[in-house]
């Protein structure tokens, strides 16, 4: 063995991993070439080091039991559902919300732009509503609750959420039925309305929490535009719009297979638009 | 999500994917130096993982199958907006190789005790230092534990390659420690 070969095998020698018959070779040749030796015995103390200094550490209970949560949000994406209480027409439109949704939360994450198989995973508020959105839609998850009558739903949120929760008024569109999840640990109440094959969306949220940042984001451009009092509005090139106010401690959402001025007919939010 | 029950998928990934947890936190960790980042970054790849989990062949090493979908997750997350990565100083390397084995230098037993008075912080930012090839599999053999043939099959590369990159690792490693080491006072000879 030449220093050249004996080089190549300090690490599997530092290791143990070399057969006996190597392991031999490598120690004759450790024992009169001192050079080598103290190459083979500098590899050994720093990888000793390393193990005996660094430590590998537990996953924190908080990571693993966000993924958990986590998972169930988000199998309710992607399949191909069973589609037992809604039109096709209606899952259409659903997927076109999700896509206005998914467009402009895409353009808020940079990171992740160019990863079309993935939208980004943050607990934002938008992205976690539309997948439950499409799970309702597509009948993988029930509403909690199922009924026209607003009164009915407004009594189902009563006391479940540290922000008020209204049941608005959505002209010439009918309530269907209602449901709470929870985003990051904060919950998220939303209300789905009807008229024909035209489906719209609702949800609300704790404002705070949004602006706080930590548990539930939103794109800046967004968060400035709600802070200063206005209304945020975006159509896509489809014809599909996202109107975002907030009223009091309440973030809410509504999404819609609609042109800007048609969803805002329908919505009572005069007083934020400007 | 409340109150609904776990589909067979979910509980399947759960029981499979999840218990590897710890080998991609650990990764993850001492890739981005940050434990908000790693945390970001596991999340994410137990999520595409899910979704991808029609995809993995079952009996095969879904280690290496989570670990390929978290590398690429960290290059698609931090890489673009990274500082280039340390350029290997390979002169470095080489001149500490000269001193270490010319037995007429003073410098080339730094004292192991020396090392024993290095910060953790030292260490770590030892280890964060090293160029990201380098890094992957000291973090992986040295930290994490595994076998060369598992690095390999992660990295899906030559045994060869994992073993000299781990000798070049480690080599880093060294003179960097020696550095820390000195400018700390800590070694004989300056
Ligand atoms: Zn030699």
């Amino acid at each position: 063995m030449n220093c050249t070969e004996f080089d190549e095998q300090i690490t599997p020698a530092v290791d143990d991993r070399l057969r006996e018959d190597e392991a031999i070779a490598f120690r004759d040749h450790a024992s009169v070439c001192p050079a080598c030796r103290r190459s083979y015995e500098a590899e050994l103390s720093t990888r000793n080091l390393i193990r005996q200094r660094v430590h590998m550490v537990r996953t924190p209970g908080s990571v693993a039991a966000s993924i958990v949560d986590r998972l169930a949000s988000e199998r309710t994406a992607g399949t191909p559902a069973i589609f037992r209480r809604w039109s096709p027409s209606v899952y259409r439109s659903v997927l076109a919300v999700a896509a206005v949704v998914a467009a402009v939360y895409l353009i808020s994450s940079p990171g992740f732009s160019d990863d079309p198989g993935f939208p980004a995973m943050r607990e934002d508020v938008f992205a976690h509503s539309i997948v439950t959105y499409a799970g309702v839609m597509g009948g993988q998850m029930k509403p909690d609750i199922e009924s026209a009558h607003p009164d009915v739903l407004q009594a189902f949120f009563a006391g479940k959420t540290s922000f008020p929760v209204r049941v608005h008024t959505v002209r010439d569109f009918t309530p269907v039925g209602a449901m709470l999840h929870e985003s990051g640990g904060v919950p998220l109440a939303q209300v789905l309305y009807n008229a024909g094959n035209t489906t719209v969306y609702v949800y609300q949220t704790c404002w705070q929490t949004v602006q706080d940042g930590r548990k539930l984001q939103l794109p800046t451009r967004i968060l400035s535009a709600l802070r200063s009092g206005s209304a945020y509005v975006e159509e896509n090139a489809d014809g599909q719009t996202m109107v975002l106010w907030t009223e009091g401690q309440t973030l809410c959402g509504a999404v819609a297979d609609m042109h800007t001025q048609e969803l805002l007919a329908h919505l009572d939010v005069a007083p934020a638009l400007k | 999500m409340k109150a609904v029950g776990k589909t067979p998928k979910q509980h399947e990934f759960e029981t499979e994917a999840l218990p590897h947890a710890d080998l991609l936190y650990n990764y993850a960790l001492r890739m981005t130096n940050n434990a908000a980042d790693a945390d970001d970054l596991v999340q994410e790849t137990f999520l595409k993982a899910f979704r991808f989990w029609d995809k993995y062949e079952k009996g095969t090493n879904i280690r290496a199958w989570l670990f390929r979908i978290m590398k690429n997750s960290y290059i698609n997350r931090y890489r673009r907006e990274a500082k280039e990565p340390d350029t290997v100083d390979y002169e470095e390397i080489q001149n500490f190789y000269n001193t270490i084995r010319d037995e007429r230098s003073d410098t080339h037993d730094t004292p192991e005790s020396a090392f024993g008075n290095l910060l953790d912080d030292d260490l770590a930012g030892a280890i964060s230092a090293l160029p990201e090839d380098f890094r992957t599999v000291v973090i992986l053999c040295d930290i994490e534990g595994l076998t060369y043939e598992e690095i390999a099959e992660f990295l899906d590369c030559p045994l060869g390659t994992v073993r000299s990159r781990l000798h070049r690792g480690r080599s880093l490693l060294r003179t960097r420690l020696t550095k820390y080491a000195r400018d700390r006072g800590y070694a004989v000879e300056g």
